[in-house]
């Protein structure tokens, strides 16, 4: 199949809300994209869909070709995943956690997570729960390439991370990227972090709708990319009507 | 190689990328026959996704300035430096133009324009 | 597969990381509790066997409590859970949950065993292990019960129930599910949950029912209830779906085991007649069963040519005659009574067709006869008895419709109404209030014989071993003649025979004599052979053996029924069968065993099985 991804007019509800409805979406094999929208918007929605783990409303959604609510387990096996706020337990030490991990993913490599946790310093041996929020972050990353996922998704990998970590995490992210064979889904509100990673945009607006557009379409002499994006948000926004907050 | 890519510039960050590599050829740094950085290590330094720096390969290529040699890199092709030259140049050329037009907007004189260039190159001139 | 097992592997581990510590800490505790009841009171901890009961089942319950009840939704939640968002979910998740639960309470049991038995050898030395070795399945039974709430608990958080809600939520839905079953008992509940005979086999197998059912529920209720983002009310409306359908099989074998014990069918074996009234033409008997000594009673009727039988109503309910022709037992009217013995209808008892109530008044009415010993004979016509003296008169008694017992006494009857005991004398025809004697021993009255002669033949002494000549116009006594030690008075027997059994205790067989206490002469009759008991006790329906001819009777020989023949003064080879029914012409129906009914010509031998045929 051509695409990694495809979403057709996905309806998401939760607690009887509305989440996400009528989103599109397609991404390429090896396909760096960034996905950006308010708080709020459904990032992490579409991604819990994405993983299976939540069951769509309506519409349709394939992952490597595949339902990810019905083949679950072949979809999660090639999924890596990091999320905003890590979940995993949070008195388990490093090497607990992958040990546990290690089991549900065939193509798990110690040798790689080995590799990975060393090239971005992470602490291995200390409960997970002590280490800062960077220092995590590294940390679920690493884990998350130890399978060689096809799909790599972060969430809002950047959040609230000191600057020296974030450098850590952007050098690890850059150092994943693997074109033609590993395609990248990243929701960020660092739009320095974007621009630099990214081949295409993910705008997403009202309801999780999604308007993707090519780096280089994006990119015009006279505006810095980030400047474009900030503009983008901001025609959400005022497009949208919502109330504002300051 | 202290540079960086700035994302919040007017200038995309391929087009810096290909800059620095033109300005590193033409200023001899990297020689004819020598092979250009690794993708992926040029990437990792600047923090940019390995595609826009195989992009910007690709834009040199083209322009004739180096060569891809089947699978083990990057190569400064013979017309590389001169290639590589005229172009800093004529991106020095324009950026020269577009600094005098602004001087010259913001009321300066030819003279002092002159003047100003003469004293940055002075230091430069072999005694 | 090898990867599902090392997933289970190491999610249970990782199970096992988020607990260790806190499994510990109830490890500790015990075993310091324990050894402060070494030190404090060193007699509790003598009591190997009871200290390891108590330690073990300590155990479980603190593992069933501090485990249980977080356990299944500890990682719940949608957004903060990694295990919820690896390849195998929410299956392996159940499955090691599962799995680690099973492997903590066997290792919690080992450790309360152990503390248990290092407490007993503290206080006692070695020789305390033999009582806990020998209470050692009594230990294992509650920790076992305990640990089998585990699933069920988990079951209910994940329902909504957080923490120590749950168990009161498990009791609360066990509770509900065992409503219907005792619902259609009622007040026999306890009777049928004692039919049971619930063995440590049986509580063993129900145990790892409710084990294994429980896992399938929380497992079921955790992959499907609470997969996506669903709410603990999604969980509940899952998981009671499975708990609805494991009732189906579940309400089957409790009803199925319900009907059996109160249906009584044949083929039920506990199945047990225990009363009979025979239609005067033999088409039919209306039997009373139950299949347990503690099921409560039901009714059927059997057609006697076809074996066929037929419940009747409901449980509880038995079936009465009004009234009983004494000399065949039978009776053309049956009665079908309720549980408080309130009348539901009345059958004709040859053809099973149902008559008005007014009929219930005709058959009290009836005129019946009652056979004295020497075979005269006393009719009952309403309230009246019409007894003809010696001297040709005839006198009318009182008869009380609605007396019950009415217990024979040879020459007269003695009848129970309302608290009121009333002595009936035929020879004397009178009646008379109940003489002192019986009131100082009430069970005196049922010695009592009222001879031809019309002395009463009763007990007397100290403690009744002795035998008196009563006469209660003057209150005197005198000694009842040719009385012997081991000596049993069992019936009347011609004018003024006294049927007797001497059994001397440890001889083989007893001796059936007949003995007149006027003048002391004792006729021994010849048995077939020797037997070791010979109770005779008083056969439903019929009072002083039925006569088959001149000088022949059929007695009650407990354990069946003979011919005695007064010509040659030999008894027959009896049937063995608890109870005569009735008679119908020169047939009786006997009960055997109280489960098979066969129709027996006692002067040819014939024998034939009625019922079930």
């Amino acid at each position: 199949m051509r695409e990694i991804i495809t979403v057709r007019k996905l309806m998401i509800k939760r607690s009887r809300q509305v989440v996400l409805d009528g989103v599109d979406l397609d991404v390429a094999h090896g396909e760096v994209c960034v996905l950006v929208g308010r708080n709020g918007a459904g990032k992490t929605t579409l991604f819990h869909a994405l993983l299976g783990g939540l069951n769509p409303k309506r519409g349709l959604i394939r992952v490597f070709g595949k339902d990810p609510v019905r083949h679950q387990r072949y979809v999660r096996e090639q999924i890596g995943f990091v999320p905003s706020i890590p979940d995993v337990p949070s008195e388990m030490t490093f090497n607990e956690i992958a040990a546990f991990m290690e089991p549900h993913f065939p193509s798990w490599s110690a040798t790689r997570l080995d590799e990975m946790s060393a090239w971005l310093c992470v602490s291995r041996g200390v409960p997970f729960g002590t280490l800062s929020k960077g220092q995590q972050m590294k940390a679920m990353l690493a884990l998350a390439l130890a399978h060689d996922p096809k799909l790599l998704l972060l969430d809002e990998p950047f959040g609230g991370i000191d600057p020296i970590a974030r450098k850590e995490i952007l050098e690890g992210l850059i150092h994943s990227i693997q074109p033609m064979k590993r395609a990248i889904l990243i929701a960020t509100h660092d739009l320095d972090a974007a621009a630099r990673v990214a081949d295409a945009f993910l705008v997403m607006k009202g309801h999780g709708r999604i308007h993707k557009r090519m780096v280089e379409d994006i990119a015009e002499d006279t505006r810095p990319v980030t400047e474009t994006l900030l503009g983008a948000l901001k025609r959400i926004q005022t497009k949208e009507s919502t109330p504002c907050t300051l | 190689m202290a540079f960086r890519v700035e994302v919040h510039s007017t200038t995309p960050p391929s087009k810096q990328i290909v800059d620095h590599l033109l300005s590193l050829i033409a200023g001899g740094e990297i020689r004819v026959e020598e092979r250009l950085p690794s993708i992926r290590s040029l990437a990792a330094e600047v923090l940019v996704n390995p595609n826009t720096v195989a992009k910007c390969y690709r834009e040199l290529e083209s322009r004739g300035i180096c060569r891809a040699k089947n699978g083990s890199g990057v190569y400064v092709t013979d017309a590389g430096p001169r290639l590589a030259r005229a172009a800093v140049i004529e991106t020095c050329r324009r950026e020269i133009l577009a600094s005098v037009a602004r001087a010259l907007q913001a009321g300066q004189t030819v003279d002092d324009i002159l003047q100003i260039v003469r004293n940055a190159l002075e230091p430069m001139e072999t005694p | 597969m090898y990867s599902l097992i090392r997933i289970l592997y190491s999610a249970t581990r990782r199970e096992w990381i988020a607990y260790r510590r806190t499994f510990a800490a109830i490890c500790f505790m015990l075993a310091a509790l324990s050894a402060l009841t070494v030190l404090l009171s060193p007699s509790t901890a003598a009591q190997a066997g009871l200290f390891t009961i108590l330690t073990t089942s300590g155990m479980t319950i603190l593992v069933t409590v501090t485990l249980a009840t977080e356990m299944w939704t500890r990682d719940l939640s949608a957004s903060s859970s990694l295990a919820r968002r690896l390849p195998g979910g929410l299956g392996a998740m159940a499955c090691s949950k599962l799995l680690f639960y099973g492997i903590v309470q066997a290792a919690a049991l080992l450790w309360g065993a152990m503390v248990g038995i290092a407490a007993g050898i503290a206080v006692a030395g070695p020789e305390s292990l033999a009582s806990v070795a020998a209470d050692l399945p009594l230990s294992v039974l509650p920790a076992m019960s305990i640990a089998t709430l585990g699933p069920w608990i988990g079951a209910v958080t994940l329902w909504g129930a957080e923490g120590i809600l749950a168990i009161p939520g498990v009791l609360f839905l066990f509770a509900v599910s065992g409503v219907p079953v005792f619902a259609t008992l009622g007040e026999d509940a306890p009777q049928f949950i004692q039919a049971l005979h619930f063995g440590s086999a049986d509580t063993i197998l129900f145990l790892m029912s409710l084990a294994i059912s429980g896992a399938l529920v929380a497992s079921i209720t955790l992959i499907r209830g609470r997969r996506f983002d669903r709410r603990a009310a999604a969980g509940a409306c899952t998981g009671l779906s499975v708990v609805a359908l494991l009732l189906i099989p579940t309400y089957t074998l409790a009803f199925g085991a319900v009907r059996n014990w109160e249906a009584a069918t044949p083929d039920y074996a506990r199945f047990q007649i225990h009363g009979a009234v025979l239609a005067p033409d033999g088409a039919r008997i209306w039997v009373n069963t139950r299949s347990d000594k503690h099921s409560p009673w039901s009714c059927s009727v059997i057609r006697t040519s076809t074996g066929e039988i037929r419940r009747l109503g409901g449980r509880g309910e038995m079936v009465r005659s009004p009234t009983r022709d004494y000399r065949t037992a039978t009776s053309p009217f049956v009665l079908h009574v309720d549980r408080e013995g309130n009348p539901l209808a009345i059958f004709d008892s040859s053809s099973g067709r149902s008559l008005p109530e007014s009929a219930l008044k005709v058959a009290l009415d009836q005129r019946q006869v009652l056979r004295l010993p020497d075979g005269s004979r006393v009719t009952i016509e309403g309230d009246t008895v019409r007894s003809p003296l010696k001297s040709g008169k005839t006198v009318s008694l009182p008869w009380y419709r609605d007396a019950t017992p009415v217990v024979h006494l040879g020459f007269g009857v003695a009848t129970f109404r309302r608290g009121r005991i009333t002595i009936l004398d035929f020879t004397r025809g009178r009646t008379f209030p109940l003489p002192q004697q019986f009131v100082d021993r009430p069970s005196r009255l049922f010695e009592l014989r009222i001879l031809r002669s019309g002395s009463w033949f009763i007990p007397t002494g100290i403690d009744d071993q002795g035998r008196a000549l009563f006469d209660p116009d003057t209150g005197t006594l005198r000694d009842a003649r040719g009385w012997k030690p081991f000596d049993l008075a069992r019936g009347l027997y011609g004018k003024n025979g006294l049927l007797v059994v001497n059994e001397r205790p440890g001889k083989h067989g007893a001796k059936v004599v007949i003995l007149d206490p006027e003048t002391g002469q004792r006729d021994a009759i010849r048995l077939p052979s020797s037997r070791s008991m010979f109770r005779f006790r008083n056969p439903a329906g019929f009072f002083f053996g039925v006569d088959l001819g001149p000088n022949r009777w059929l007695l009650d020989v407990g354990p069946g029924f003979a011919v005695l023949d007064l010509d040659s003064m030999s008894i027959g080879e009896p049937l063995l069968a608890d109870a005569l029914i009735g008679r119908v012409g020169e047939s009786f129906f006997a009960l055997a065993g109280r489960k098979t009914i066969y129709q027996w010509k006692p002067l040819t031998g014939e024998l034939r099985a009625v019922f079930p045929r």
